[in-house]
């Protein structure tokens, strides 16, 4: 049994027919970081907020379940998502807007201890500085008594660590937490994450769009596009053997020159079939048919149809 | 990293001294240096002028009456006597000092002017971050009751609101307080709006914090830099009611000391040549209602 297990996730705008997410599954194991990897509008960030409950008005989640340990978090309703920080939490893109502006740091840390580990507030108040002396804020006592805008931005994504992982929760997702930093307060976060897995075991989902991230961090990669699973497996599978022609033609344009066969266009949302299907050279029949999941290796699942065709691209 | 110390941040002579200490030579940090913030009565006049004419008004308000004759008591051998070292505002029909009068009601107007600008804030912005924050058929209700309220001008509003229930003091401020009131709640809701969908208000709610705990200590505080702003104009505003409430005789009655009443008494006076009954307390309102107005106004530019 996976630690955070998602399945059929499907999200849309209220009110029309076009789906944001569509059958979206991933798992994430205990002690393993899973990366989320896609290009802008793929939904990565979309998934993220339908598992913590935070999708923004008029967004709706349609179907899908999303399992803790087995237990179904998601409500009868479709309404709500039953979890507090003691399950997940999150770490956001831009650290600084992600802080109240008018509360000390201190205190908002202190906050999420109070109510989700029943401390009391002097309790709280020691532990929240502890938390910001463990991911490596020198002179902790003093941050603590800061408020956000007098912090740097890598300082302000520490604080944001500090604050996801205060109460220890079994899974973090991580959205692009290095996105708005520069490259060696990269090295460190990255770091930083990595010693909290290692040490608390706790799973990570980890949203980027940079695959040399993926390729440094994470243990398997599910690959997004259009709110469709592409692809997903081993970083090793993924990277050295990709299946699906979009993953293919994801890492030709990252070492190499695009494929000009491969038109540049925008996701299609009211497409019936692939989501990739008006862009992929290799598209036929099947194609206007919602592609599945299946296994092409161990571990290893890809939602195109060449491969139910038993038709491996092998060297395109 | 980056600057650990908050009292320190953003201070040039800090940075070039850690600069020395950690031994670099290079002089960098001499640009961003030279460049010193002008101070403040250069880069807000108006804030600094409108505070000192405030604090001249509240330290008048508070101690004024300590040092001044009773401005009831009524003196018939001094009756109209022109302003003098005696009697400094000169004294009115009934040979009441003028300056003692208008010292018991600069207590009396800035108490009602901040009273009125706290209690509008305070009832307006709760209003304002309850519909902007949990939106739906709550703040339809609100907005409709609001938008009705503000198709009354305010002054007209408080006119009407203090016939209706009478013109003691304590009723003019509440009549005048309801007026002010939708303004906040329409700036209040604005801010929140846009505050509630900020990344931080998602922080909170994983954090676990409830809904009304977001609303007021998270979205609240957030919004609450417009409504302090125009608390200071609404100050200002709120005198120039209650002095007109006053002069029109449907506000605060005389001999109660007030500057809208004192105005009112003495304007007859001055066709007879008798302006100083009259005109003291006109220009102490024109200063009260200025002195918030300026700090409104600066209070409201941002910095650049």
């Amino acid at each position: 049994m996976s630690l955070l297990e998602v399945s059929g996730l499907t999200v849309g705008v209220e009110h029309s027919p076009h789906a944001l997410l569509r059958d979206v599954d991933f798992t994430v194991e205990a002690g393993q970081i899973m990366g989320l990897v896609g290009e802008s509008g793929s939904g990565k960030t979309m998934s993220a907020l339908a598992i913590m409950d935070l999708l923004p008005a008029g967004i709706e989640r349609r179907a899908g379940t999303v399992r803790l340990d087995g237990r179904d978090l998601v409500a009868q309703d479709r309404e709500t998502v039953d979890r507090n920080a003691n399950d997940m939490t999150m770490i956001f893109q831009h650290p600084r807007s992600a802080l109240n502006p008018t509360m000390r740091v201190g205190r908002q840390i202190g906050r999420a201890l109070e109510i989700n580990q029943d401390m009391g507030r002097a309790a709280a108040r020691s532990r929240a500085t502890e938390m910001l002396n463990h991911v490596g804020i020198p002179g902790a006592d003093r941050v603590a008594r800061a408020y956000p805008h007098q912090l740097s931005g890598g300082m302000c994504q520490r604080v944001m660590i500090a604050m996801a992982l205060a109460c220890r929760p079994r899974v973090l997702i991580a959205d692009e937490p290095t996105t708005a930093l520069d490259v060696t307060i990269q090295a460190q976060i990255f770091d930083l994450i990595n010693d909290l897995v290692e040490e608390t075991g706790c799973g990570v989902l980890f949203i980027t769009h940079d695959l040399g991230a993926i390729a440094e961090m994470c243990d398997r990669v599910t690959v997004l596009y259009g709110g469709q699973v592409m692809e997903t497996g081993d970083v090793r599978q993924v990277f050295t053997d990709s299946r699906h022609p979009y993953t293919q033609f994801l890492f030709d344009a990252v070492v190499r020159e695009a494929d000009p066969s491969v038109e540049e266009k925008d996701v299609n949302f009211a497409l019936q079939g692939c989501r990739f299907g008006h862009r992929c050279p290799y598209a036929f029949d099947a194609c206007a048919e919602f592609p599945l999941l299946r296994e092409v290796d161990t571990g290893h699942l890809t939602s195109c149809f060449l491969h139910q065709k038993e038709n491996a691209l092998g060297s395109a | 990293m980056s600057t650990t110390d908050p009292a320190r941040h953003g201070d040039a002579s800090g940075d070039r001294g850690r600069a020395a200490r950690s031994g670099r030579s290079f002089e960098a940090p001499e640009i961003g240096g030279e460049t010193v913030r002008p101070p403040l009565w250069r880069r807000k006049p108006l804030l600094i002028v409108g505070f000192m004419i405030l604090t001249i008004f509240i330290l008048l308000a508070v101690f004024g009456p300590l040092f001044v004759t009773d401005p009831r008591v009524i003196d018939t051998t001094n009756t109209y006597r022109p302003p003098s070292s005696d009697f400094w505002f000169g004294t009115d029909k009934f040979g009441r000092d003028v300056f003692a009068r208008a010292v018991h009601a600069a207590r009396l107007d800035i108490s009602i002017g901040i009273v009125v600008a706290i209690a509008a804030m305070v009832v307006g912005s709760t209003i304002g971050v309850i519909s902007g924050y949990f939106g739906g058929w709550v703040d339809e209700g609100l907005m409709r009751i609001t938008d009705v309220v503000l198709a009354f001008p305010g002054f007209v509003l408080a006119l009407v609101l203090v016939a209706a229930i009478g013109n003691s003091i304590p009723n003019v401020v509440v009549a005048v307080t309801v007026a002010y009131i939708p303004y906040f709640i329409r700036l209040t809701r604005a801010q929140v709006l846009a505050e509630r969908e900020l990344e931080y208000v998602d922080g909170a709610k994983l954090a676990g914090n409830g809904r009304w705990r977001i609303a007021f200590r998270h979205v609240l505080p957030n919004s609450m830099g417009s409504s302090v702003v125009q608390a200071a104009l609404v100050a200002g505003w709120a005198i120039l009611t209650v002095a007109g409430l006053a002069f029109l005789g449907v506000g605060i009655r005389p001999p109660t000391s007030e500057w809208g009443v004192m105005v009112a008494e003495g304007a007859p006076d001055i066709m007879t040549g008798q302006w100083w009954t009259a005109l003291f307390a006109g220009g102490m309102i024109v200063l009260a209602a200025m002195a918030f107005q300026f700090i409104g106004d600066d209070l409201g530019t941002e910095e650049v």
